[in-house]
């Protein structure tokens, strides 16, 4: 089998319209401004896609890249991700997912696959180092992804596969790869929309190895050891899954309840991980390779299914008032089959129990109660009856029927489940993510509400926090590993461990420049450095590492920005500006404004929330 | 003047305008039986003070406010109208006042109808039911930011229309102190919304005397003040002018109906999120140009209003029509100055143009064709300053 040192620096541009294809190189200095995954997603549509194009045209295009670290046995390294135009919120959409489509397109010679054009009539897609065939689809068309995924893996070591929701054009449906997904924006519907079922891939033609192996070797080892250590990474989520943030959430009063119009339930014990690990006696299902081990399955109802994710159980769960694991567990099922996003659904059908309540639809919906919510779901995904007005997410919807003010969402993309009246870091967050409401662009809710390292409601250096951790996950997204080693990254150095947290707390309100950048983040950087064979300098790569990270989100902006979103897009539901909760005596709300002026000053955009001339020279990027 | 021989008119709103106009809300309360009014109002307002004018005004009568209701902010639904109305009946208020444009009124007729006809939603009306009335004496306060709908018997309320005679406001207080503009985007998006209303009115083939009869001062006072108030905002004079001419606008758009370019904005509005001041600001040149170019005259009384008696009388009976659509177009276009100038400049996608005009189309109910929706948008999405 052929080795390569450091990466393969292949791209394949395929043309579904012309059933044609053609390899392109990366460009040495997109590499170095970029990183890979999805930085480098993002810089190769920037290059290929003119703006305005219908999210479901055959113009749009989608590009599928792996990081540097993918295939090197770096921990928690088996991700890839997905860039596209989304149809949900007809901006920009970045996904990220563990499954083993990422490791068999990496290990057939590819760093990532660009798809333009529009099959005549449904096709799946074979890859391998050669190039890649173009086969139809009509036998597994109209399956689920499970079916249709197992077809596939006879082909391959690895697939990426969608649904019956995907194929009827369902705005959040999702690409399904092993037992993970491409989950928001809907990436589903954008396979859809051009006839394409899936793309296996065979896997297995070339080896990847660092260039510096024995330094790759030790960094590698000592990553390995603090996520071994760090209390969430070895702990709750190793053994409780992200369902450990039930409990915590439920504490800190940003647990979402009935629509976002409570924090926090009695009866969320109920769905918590821990609740769950032991009820349904868990093991670990993991993306590979993995050390922090998230991912767990469980027996229920006499069969192993996967344990739903702590935004499957807010969304499907808490904030529908529905306490019961199990029915939870098997609308997740219903959804991972059909191939639709969890969050999408579970805010949707929020908004759709809400606008009954208040006589705007008519439907069986009700909160507390399971009935109707299965059919719903299958309406949904098969774009029957109101279910084809609802799976265009709660913003068409609600601009349809009314109910804008309780449609949770920020840009057309429903919010994840943390209330941020109780952590207003992430309400900022939220309204500035540049794929629309998403926890994973600035995860400040964990300092506010969860590790006590800030104060969350106090609105000091919060722009300051949240422009600091969207640039430090960009840059993760695009090596590219999992999230979650931020949690050993970034507390497991001596200085951050050592230190009371009363004392990073203080210093996080008062001096959070100082504080985030005394943040040690050198693991990230260190291994990207190895394996491409680039020397590391202390410190000063860590800040070009932070730097690509802020270009990856600076152009992503810019490109939304070109897409027609501005300064009045970068807000949040109505009901977190003005509503306060009955949980929270002093019925906080989220005071955005004066968070939003300051964050488009530190990031270098205008008043209108564009990044200006000089923001785009600085950071290299060319205007277009 | 030609008399049609049959014409429909209805006003109602009785207007009170001034620079301190607001010290007679108690005692138009008073003359409506009322001694306890609910105001609702919005995050906006607050922040410019004008509550605390609003208050002032009660200091020297025997009406007490019962409650202020202030979290509305861009959208009227169902959501804040049950709350609203909730204060309003644990309060004990027995009218209603509403401080502001657009949203906060469309949601003070909610709470109205919810109160006054022990609604818990209006779901009946959606569905088609008549508001049987009489309603709570309702006031209405405009600052500088319209909707157009103020002065209209219907509302909007979660995206619904909702038209009935008994939504008329009773009072209109147009105070100076509360009418200036908060910025001069937000004066010039009231303004364009007012002009094409008030064009619409006097461009409208089956003429009516009495539309013309408001809609003609309405656009003098634009003709005179629009420019200078979107320039000085805070000029009290000129965005009292501007206000008086949105409610005259307003009123003489409710009986003359939404015309081709309210319906394209509105659904341009729908589609994009851009508010509808700024779609109308860009469209309207756009529209006047193209009717100017098409050999369809239109009728003098828009050359009358807009270039006055002097100017109506130097201009050939011939060249009155294109006069006005001329003079109507610049006045449209010098609002350039605070708002886009095209669809392109507004980053509105290409793509959804289409669906834009299809969907104006069918809002129209067959009225406007979606070719001609399509052409105007089109030329607004190139449109140069």
């Amino acid at each position: 089998m052929k080795t390569i040192a450091g990466s393969n620096n292949r791209i394949l541009e395929i043309n579904l319209s012309t059933q044609q294809f053609h390899e392109s190189a990366i460009d040495p200095r997109d590499r170095e401004l970029y990183l890979g995954g999805k930085g480098l997603g993002l810089k190769l549509l920037y290059d290929r896609m003119t703006p305005g194009v219908d999210p479901l045209g055959e113009h749009n295009m989608m590009a599928l890249c792996t990081g540097v670290l993918m295939a090197t046995g770096a921990p928690c390294s088996g991700r890839f991700e997905a860039v596209t135009k989304s149809p949900l919120t007809g901006i920009m959409a970045t996904a990220s997912c563990g499954g083993p489509f990422g490791m068999a397109l990496k290990t057939s010679g590819w760093d990532g696959l660009i798809l333009t054009g529009k099959a005549a009539v449904p096709t799946y897609l074979v890859v391998d180092s050669q190039g890649v065939q173009f086969k139809a689809a009509a036998g597994i068309w109209g399956q689920d992804t499970e079916a249709a995924q197992e077809k596939l893996l006879e082909e391959g070591k690895g697939a990426i596969i969608i649904g019956q929701a995907g194929e009827n054009l369902v705005r959040f449906a999702n690409i399904r790869s092993g037992h993970r997904f491409l989950g928001r924006g809907g990436m589903g519907a954008v396979l859809g929309a051009k006839n394409l079922k899936g793309i296996v891939a065979k896997g297995g033609e070339v080896r990847i190895a660092p260039v510096f192996k024995e330094r790759f070797s030790k960094i590698n080892k000592r990553l390995g050891q603090s996520i071994n250590r760090n209390p969430v990474t070895s702990g709750s989520f190793r053994y409780y899954g992200t369902n450990a943030n039930v409990h915590l959430s439920n504490a800190a009063g940003i647990l979402p309840v009935r629509n976002f119009t409570g924090g926090s339930h009695g009866e969320a014990h109920k769905v918590s991980g821990e609740t769950m690990a032991e009820q349904f006696k868990t093991t670990w299902d993991t993306c590979k390779p993995c050390l922090i081990k998230c991912g767990h399955r469980g027996t229920i109802n006499g069969q192993s299914r996967p344990i739903p994710e702590y935004e499957t159980v807010g969304l499907l769960g808490t904030n529908l008032e529905i306490f019961d694991p199990v029915v939870i567990s098997e609308w997740n099922e219903l959804c991972g089959q059909y191939g639709m996003d969890t969050i999408t659904l579970g805010g949707t059908l929020a908004w759709a129990m809400e606008a009954t309540e208040k006589g705007l639809i008519q439907t069986d919906l009700k909160f507390g109660s399971p009935q109707g919510v299965s059919e719903m779901i299958a309406r949904i995904a098969l774009g029957q009856g109101l279910g084809k007005d609802l799976a265009m997410g709660s913003r068409w919807a609600s601009k349809k029927y009314g109910g804008e003010d309780f449609a949770m969402h920020v840009k057309g993309m429903e919010l994840p489940a943390y209330d941020p009246r109780g952590a207003v870091g992430q309400g900022l967050a939220y309204a500035t993510a540049n794929r629309g409401g998403c926890h994973l662009s600035a995860y400040v809710l964990a300092l506010e509400a969860f590790f006590g390292m800030a104060d969350p409601h106090a609105l000091r250096w919060k722009p300051y926090m949240v422009k600091f951790f969207e640039d430090v996950y960009a840059a993760v997204n695009s090596l590219h590993i999992c999230h979650f080693t931020a949690f050993a990254v970034e507390l497991e150095p001596l200085l951050i461990k050592l230190s009371p947290t009363f004392v990073v707390k203080i210093l996080n309100q008062n001096l959070s420049p100082l504080a985030l950048n005394l943040m040690d983040l050198s693991f990230w950087p260190e291994l990207w450095h190895a394996i491409l064979g680039k020397r590391y300098i202390p410190y000063l790569s860590m800040l070009k590492f932070r730097k690509a990270g802020e270009r990856v989100h600076v152009l992503e902006r810019y490109m939304n920005t070109r897409e027609g979103i501005s300064k009045k897009d970068d807000t949040l539901p109505r009901r977190l500006l003005t509503e306060g909760r009955r949980c929270d005596s002093a019925q906080h709300t989220v005071p955005l404004a004066p968070m939003l002026e300051k964050y488009y000053k530190i990031r270098g955009f205008d008043a209108d929330g564009i990044p200006t001339a000089r923001t785009l020279q600085r950071l290299g990027i060319a205007v277009k | 003047m030609q008399i049609p021989d049959n014409y429909e008119f209805l006003i109602y709103p009785k207007i009170v305008s001034g620079q301190c106009a607001l010290e007679n809300l108690p005692t138009e309360l008073d003359g409506n039986n009322a001694q306890k009014p609910l105001v609702i109002t919005s995050q906006a307002v607050v922040r410019n003070g004008l509550t605390k004018i609003l208050v002032k005004a009660f200091y020297d009568s025997a009406v007490v406010i019962g409650a202020i209701y202030d979290p509305v902010l861009d959208y009227a639904g169902i959501s804040q109208a049950q709350q609203a109305a909730r204060l309003f009946l644990e309060r004990g208020c027995d009218a209603i006042v509403a401080l502001g444009g657009g949203p906060v009124v469309a949601l003070a007729k909610a709470v109205n109808v919810l109160v006054s006809e022990r609604q818990e939603t209006l779901q009946p009306y959606y569905n088609g039911a008549a508001i049987a009335g009489p309603l709570k004496p309702l006031i209405v306060v405009p600052s500088g930011a319209s909707d157009g709908q103020e002065a209209m018997p219907a509302m909007t309320v979660d995206n619904r229309a909702i038209t009935s005679e008994k939504l008329f406001p009773g009072v209109f207080v147009l105070d100076g102190r509360v009418t200036v503009g908060e910025s001069p985007q937000a004066v010039a998006e009231s303004g364009a919304i007012a002009l094409t209303q008030a064009v619409t009115a006097l461009t409208m083939e089956a003429p009516n005397p009495m539309i013309d009869a408001l809609a003609h001062p309405s656009l003098g006072l634009l003709a005179q003040h629009l420019l200078p108030a979107v320039r000085r905002p805070k000029d009290k004079g000129a965005g009292l002018a501007v206000a008086n001419a949105a409610v005259l606008a307003s009123a003489a758009g409710a009986n003359s109906g939404p015309g081709l370019l309210f319906v394209l904005g509105e659904a341009l509005a729908e589609a994009t999120g851009v508010s509808l001041g700024k779609c109308l600001g860009i469209l309207l040149p756009v529209a006047l140009d193209t009717l100017g170019q098409s050999n369809r005259p239109v009728r003098d009384a828009l050359c009358l209003a807009m270039a006055g008696l002097e100017g109506f009388a130097a201009t050939p009976a011939n060249e009155r029509s294109n006069k006005g659509l001329e003079l109507a177009a610049a006045l449209a276009r010098e609002l350039k100055v605070a708002l886009p100038a095209s669809l392109q400049a507004l980053r509105v996608q290409h793509h959804l143009l289409d669906p834009v005009a299809q969907a104006a189309a069918a809002k129209s109910g067959g009225r406007f064709q979606a070719a001609e929706c399509r052409a105007i948008l089109g030329q607004a999405w190139e449109a140069n300053a």
